[in-house]
C-alpha cells in the first residue's frame, strides 16, 4: 500500500495490459505478437492544481507519489475541498473476464484461425487487389488506489478483427471493410455469410456507383452511420470539461433545453456491452446510464469528477484516459441514439428523393458535422435506387438534431476494431456507438 | 542469425490549460525497447517498457521466431550515424514561467476569449544497433504548442485553434499568431461564392495532401489499387508540384527522427515522390520496396515492438521562386485555419467543409469567413489550379507557410 502524503489528495492507477496483434496482407504474415506490460499513472491535487506522472517503473510509484508532493503545495484543508468530496470511495474486486473468457487465456494460433476463415473470400475476388486481415485484442486489469481509500480492481476488454479490402475494375477504385468487434473471443467466430455479403455490396458499389448531384437532400443513416453522427454530433457537446467555468454554454446548454426533435433520445452508457463498457471509470467512478437527450429535451451530460462539481451535478462515470501515459479527462463510452417506432422499409418509403448512408469511413463534430461515407444509394420515389459516390455529407449539429424525423425500431451498438475516439492529444479511445435506421431531413451532400 | 536493439525514450513535460488558466502539469519518462532476431528470413520481435534486459528479452525475441513471421530483407549494415535537432531544453520552472507570462498577455490581450489545451517540452530519442555494424541515434528536443480559443459568446465548444512546433520556445511567435487570429475574428465578413485562391497552412495531412497517403502507398500502388497505380514517370500534375517525403529540420523545418524503423534514411533526409509534377514513386518500406521493385523511400513505422510496417512519413510541398504577392497579384485569398472532415472519393473528387477561415488581401487578414465548402478534384488541385508554395511566408511567422490553390468555394 502506498503512503498518501498529508494535505493533497492523490491517486494511482495501475494497469497490467495484454494485447495481441496480427497482421496479414495479401497473404503474408505481417505481425503475430501478443505484448504485455506493466505500467502506472499517478495524480497528486493540491486543491489550486494538478499533478500527474506516468511510469513504466511500478516500483517507483511512491517515488513519484513523493517528488509530485514536492512540485505541489500543502493544503492542509484539502479533505474539504469540494471536488476531494465528490470522489467516489469504491472498493473490491470486479474481474468479469475470467478463465476461458479472458484473451489471455486463448492460444495465439487459435486467434489467427478466426481471421484465416476469410481468406478464401478474398483471395478468390478478381476485383480484389490488395486485401489485410487485422485480429486485435486488448486486456486491462485496472487498480485503482486513493487517498480517499478506494481500493479497486476491475477489467476491461476487448477482441476484434477487420478484414479490408481495395477493389480495382479498369479506372474505378475502392476500399471497403469488414469489421467484427466484442467483448468476448466466442462471440466473434464464424462470420463468413456476413463478409461475404459486405464483400459483395462493395464490387456492386465499384461498378455501378454515380457521381452524386450535390445538394441537400434527405438522408438516411445506417445504424454505423447514425452512431457515429450521435457520438460526433452530440455526444463530445456533451462532454462537461468544454463548459468549465464557461457562462454562456451553461446558459446554452441548459438542462431541459429543446435541442431536437420529440422524437430523439440519445444515452451514453459504460454498462452496455461493446468497446465503451466501462464498469468504473479512471478515477474509480462507477459507469452510469446518462441520457444526454430524452425526448428531444437535454437532459443530461458526462462528467468527471471535476466538471461534476463545476456544474454541481452527479457523477457518470465518463473520466477516461486512452492509456498509462495520460490522465483521465471526460469521453463517452458506448453511445447511441434510441430506436424508434417505423421499420426501414417505412423509413424509406416515404421518401421521394434521398440519400441512404450504408457504410462510412470517418467523422467529425464541431459545429459542423461531417460524415465521409463509403457505400452510399440514392433513394427515389420510395426505393433504394443506384450506389452513388459522395466525398461528404455536412450539416449544422444545432439545425440537423431537429431535422430528425424517422427512426426505425432495431437498436446496434457498434465498435470500429481499429481506431476509436479523438480528443486532443488521446487517440485513439475504444468507444462504442450506435442506433437505429435515422432519417434526416435538409443535409448538405457533396 | 542477425541481433537488432530498437528503443524509443520519450521525456516530456507538459503544462494543461482549461478556462485560460493553468490547471495541471504532466511528467513523463518512458522508454520503450525492443530485440529483434532474424534468422532464416523470419523476424522474432520481444518488446518491454522501463530499463531494458538484452538477455530476457533476447531469449524472447529467439521464441517469436516461432510465430514464421517472414523478413528476408537485408537489414541495416555498415550505418553509424548519430543526429540532433534542438539543444538543450530549458528547465520545468523556466518552461513553466513562460507559459505563465504567455498565458497573462493572451488573458489580458484577448478578453473576448478563453484558452485551453496544452504546452509541452519534449525529449524523444530514437536508437537503432544491430550486430551489422549499424548504430544510429536520432535525439529531438522541441516544444509543441496547442492553444484552442473559444469566443466567451460562442455557442460552440471549441471555436478554432492554433499552435506552433519549434526547437525554441518562442512565445512571441504564438503570441503574435493569437493576435492575428483573435484581433479578426470579430470582423465577421460576408462571403461571395466563387473561385479564389486558397491557402492551406503548413504540412497539414487532413487537408487535401491526404490523397496521397492513401494512393502513394507501396502497397496500394503496387497492387495496381491506387488512382496513380502503373504512372511512374508520367507527368500526372503541374510544373510547379514537387511532394516530398522529408524529415530535414534545416532545409525543412520538419521535426522527425532521421531514420525509420528499418534504420533506413535519406542522404539530407529527403526524397522527392512527385517532382515538378512527374510522379517518381510510391513511399516504401523494404517489404513493398523488394516486392515490387520501387525506390527504398525509408517509410517504416509501427509500434516499438511491432514489425516494421508501412506508413507514410511528412509531406512537404516544394516552394516555387515566386513570392505571396506574385502568386496572388492583388487578389483576395482564403486562408484555413481549419477544414476537418472532408474527403475524396475513390476517383478523385474532393470536398470539405472549412469550419475557421479568413479573408486575406494585400498582405494581411481581413476579417473572418462564414463557414465554406471547397470543392475541387485532385487533378485539379495539384494540377491547373495549383499556384504554388510561395517562398516568402504568407502569415509572416516562418519562412514558410502555405500552398495556394485555386478553388471553388461556397458558404455552406
Amino acid at each position: 500500500m502506498y503512503r498518501f502524503p498529508k494535505g493533497f489528495y492523490t491517486d494511482v492507477r495501475i494497469e497490467d495490459v495484454f494485447e495481441t496483434a496480427i497482421s496479414v496482407t495479401n497473404d503474408n504474415l505481417d505481425e503475430k505478437k501478443e505484448t504485455e506490460y506493466e505500467a502506472a499513472f499517478i495524480r497528486l491535487f493540491d486543491g489550486n492544481r494538478w499533478f500527474y506522472s506516468s511510469t513504466t517503473n511500478i516500483n517507483s510509484i511512491q517515488n513519484e507519489i513523493d517528488k509530485l508532493s514536492e512540485m505541489a503545495d500543502i493544503n492542509d484543508e484539502i479533505l474539504g475541498n469540494q471536488i476531494v468530496k465528490k470522489f467516489q470511495v469504491n472498493e473490491g474486486e470486479f474481474y468479469k473476464f475470467q478463465e476461458d473468457d479472458n484473451v489471455r487465456n486463448i492460444d495465439l494460433n487459435k486467434k489467427f484461425e478466426v481471421i484465416s476463415d476469410y481468406f478464401d473470400i478474398v483471395k478468390e475476388c478478381e476485383y480484389v487487389k490488395m486485401w489485410k486481415a487485422n485480429y486485435v485484442d486488448l486486456n486491462i486489469r485496472k487498480s485503482f488506489f486513493s487517498s480517499k481509500g478506494s481500493k479497486l480492481f476491475f477489467d476491461y476488454q476487448k477482441v476484434g478483427y477487420r478484414i479490408s479490402w481495395q477493389l480495382a475494375d479498369g479506372d474505378e477504385r475502392f476500399d471497403e471493410s469488414f469489421d467484427v468487434s466484442a467483448n468476448i473471443f466466442e462471440s466473434i467466430k464464424n462470420k463468413r455469410d456476413e463478409m461475404k455479403e459486405q464483400l459483395d455490396k462493395s464490387i456492386y458499389f465499384l461498378k455501378n456507383a454515380v457521381n452524386v448531384e450535390p445538394g441537400k437532400y434527405t438522408v438516411v443513416l445506417s445504424p454505423l452511420a447514425a452512431g457515429v453522427f450521435a457520438h460526433e454530433s452530440f455526444g463530445h457537446k456533451s462532454e462537461s470539461d468544454f463548459m468549465l467555468g464557461d457562462k454562456t454554454m451553461r446558459e446554452e446548454w441548459k438542462i431541459g433545453k429543446k435541442v431536437g426533435s420529440d422524437i430523439l433520445n440519445i444515452i451514453d452508457d459504460g454498462n452496455l456491452e461493446g468497446n465503451g463498457f466501462v464498469p468504473f471509470d479512471d478515477e474509480g467512478t462507477r459507469a452510469q446510464k446518462t441520457f444526454l437527450i430524452k425526448e428531444g429535451k437535454l437532459a443530461g451530460r458526462l462528467h468527471s469528477v471535476e466538471t461534476a462539481v463545476d456544474l454541481n451535478e452527479e457523477l457518470t462515470g465518463n473520466a477516461r484516459a486512452i492509456d498509462f501515459e495520460f490522465e483521465p479527462i471526460v469521453r463517452m463510452t458506448n453511445t447511441y441514439i434510441k430506436e424508434g417506432d417505423k421499420t426501414f422499409d417505412e423509413l424509406i418509403s416515404e421518401i421521394d428523393k434521398g440519400i441512404l448512408i450504408d457504410t462510412i469511413s470517418h467523422g467529425s463534430g464541431m459545429s459542423t458535422f461531417t460524415i465521409a461515407p463509403r457505400i452510399a444509394y440514392y433513394i427515389k420515389n420510395g426505393k433504394i435506387d443506384k450506389p452513388v459516390k459522395i466525398s461528404v455529407v455536412t450539416g449544422n449539429v444545432f439545425e440537423t438534431l431537429n431535422e430528425i424525423d424517422g427512426l426505425s425500431d432495431k437498436l446496434e451498438i457498434l465498435s470500429f476494431t481499429l481506431g476509436g475516439c479523438g480528443k486532443m492529444e488521446q487517440f485513439p479511445l475504444p468507444v462504442g456507438f450506435g442506433g437505429p435506421y435515422v432519417r434526416v431531413r435538409n443535409l448538405n451532400v457533396q | 542469425m542477425n541481433k537488432e536493439i530498437f528503443q524509443i525514450i520519450n521525456e516530456e513535460f507538459s503544462i494543461k490549460l482549461a478556462n485560460s488558466k493553468i490547471s495541471s502539469l504532466r511528467k513523463k519518462d518512458i522508454q520503450k525497447n525492443a530485440f529483434r532476431i532474424y534468422k532464416d528470413g523470419f523476424i522474432g520481435i520481444a518488446g518491454s517498457l522501463g530499463e531494458i534486459d538484452e538477455e530476457f528479452l533476447e531469449k524472447k525475441a529467439v521464441k517469436a521466431l516461432d510465430n514464421k513471421i517472414p523478413y528476408p530483407y537485408e537489414i541495416t549494415k555498415n550505418q553509424c550515424k548519430t543526429s540532433s535537432i534542438g539543444q538543450d531544453l530549458i528547465s520545468d520552472e523556466e518552461f513553466l514561467k513562460k507559459t505563465e507570462e504567455l498565458l497573462d498577455r493572451l488573458n489580458k490581450k484577448h478578453t473576448d476569449f478563453t484558452f485551453s489545451n496544452s504546452i509541452s517540452k519534449t525529449r524523444s530519442v530514437k536508437f537503432l544497433r544491430n550486430d551489422e555494424n549499424t548504430e544510429l541515434v536520432s535525439e529531438l528536443n522541441y516544444y509543441e504548442t496547442g492553444i484552442v480559443f473559444k469566443h466567451k459568446n460562442s455557442k460552440n465548444i471549441i471555436d478554432g485553434f492554433f499552435g506552433d512546433e519549434d526547437i525554441v520556445y518562442d512565445t512571441s511567435r504564438i503570441e503574435k499568431m493569437a493576435d492575428m487570429m483573435l484581433d479578426n475574428y470579430n470582423n465577421e465578413l460576408d462571403f461571395e461564392d466563387g473561385e479564389y485562391p486558397v491557402v492551406f497552412l503548413t504540412m497539414d495531412t487532413t487537408g487535401p495532401l491526404m490523397k496521397f497517403i492513401r494512393d502513394l502507398h507501396g502497397m496500394i500502388f503496387g497492387t495496381g489499387s491506387s488512382l496513380f497505380s502503373g504512372r511512374i514517370g508520367e507527368k500526372l500534375f503541374s510544373e510547379n508540384f514537387t511532394l516530398l517525403q522529408s524529415a530535414s529540420y534545416q532545409d525543412y523545418e520538419v521535426i522527425k527522427h532521421f531514420f525509420d524503423n528499418e534504420g533506413t534514411f535519406q542522404e539530407n533526409f529527403t526524397i522527392p515522390l512527385i517532382e515538378n509534377g512527374v510522379l517518381k514513386r510510391p513511399y516504401t518500406d523494404k517489404k513493398t520496396s523488394e516486392m515490387f521493385d520501387f525506390e527504398l523511400t525509408g517509410s517504416a513505422d509501427g509500434d516499438f515492438d511491432s514489425v516494421p510496417n508501412l506508413n507514410y512519413e511528412t509531406f512537404v510541398v516544394k516552394s516555387s521562386e515566386k513570392t505571396v504577392e506574385e502568386i496572388l497579384g492583388n487578389r483576395k485569398a482564403v486562408i484555413i485555419f481549419e477544414a476537418s472532415g472532408g474527403d475524396f472519393t475513390p476517383d478523385g473528387k474532393y470536398a470539405s467543409p472549412v469550419q475557421l477561415s479568413y479573408l486575406y488581401e494585400g498582405g494581411e487578414l481581413i476579417g473572418r469567413l462564414p463557414q465554406l465548402n471547397i470543392n475541387s478534384h485532385v487533378y485539379d488541385i495539384y494540377g491547373k489550379d495549383f499556384l504554388g508554395v510561395p517562398k516568402d511566408s504568407i502569415l509572416g511567422l516562418r519562412d514558410k507557410d502555405g500552398m495556394v490553390v485555386n478553388m471553388e468555394v461556397s458558404k455552406i
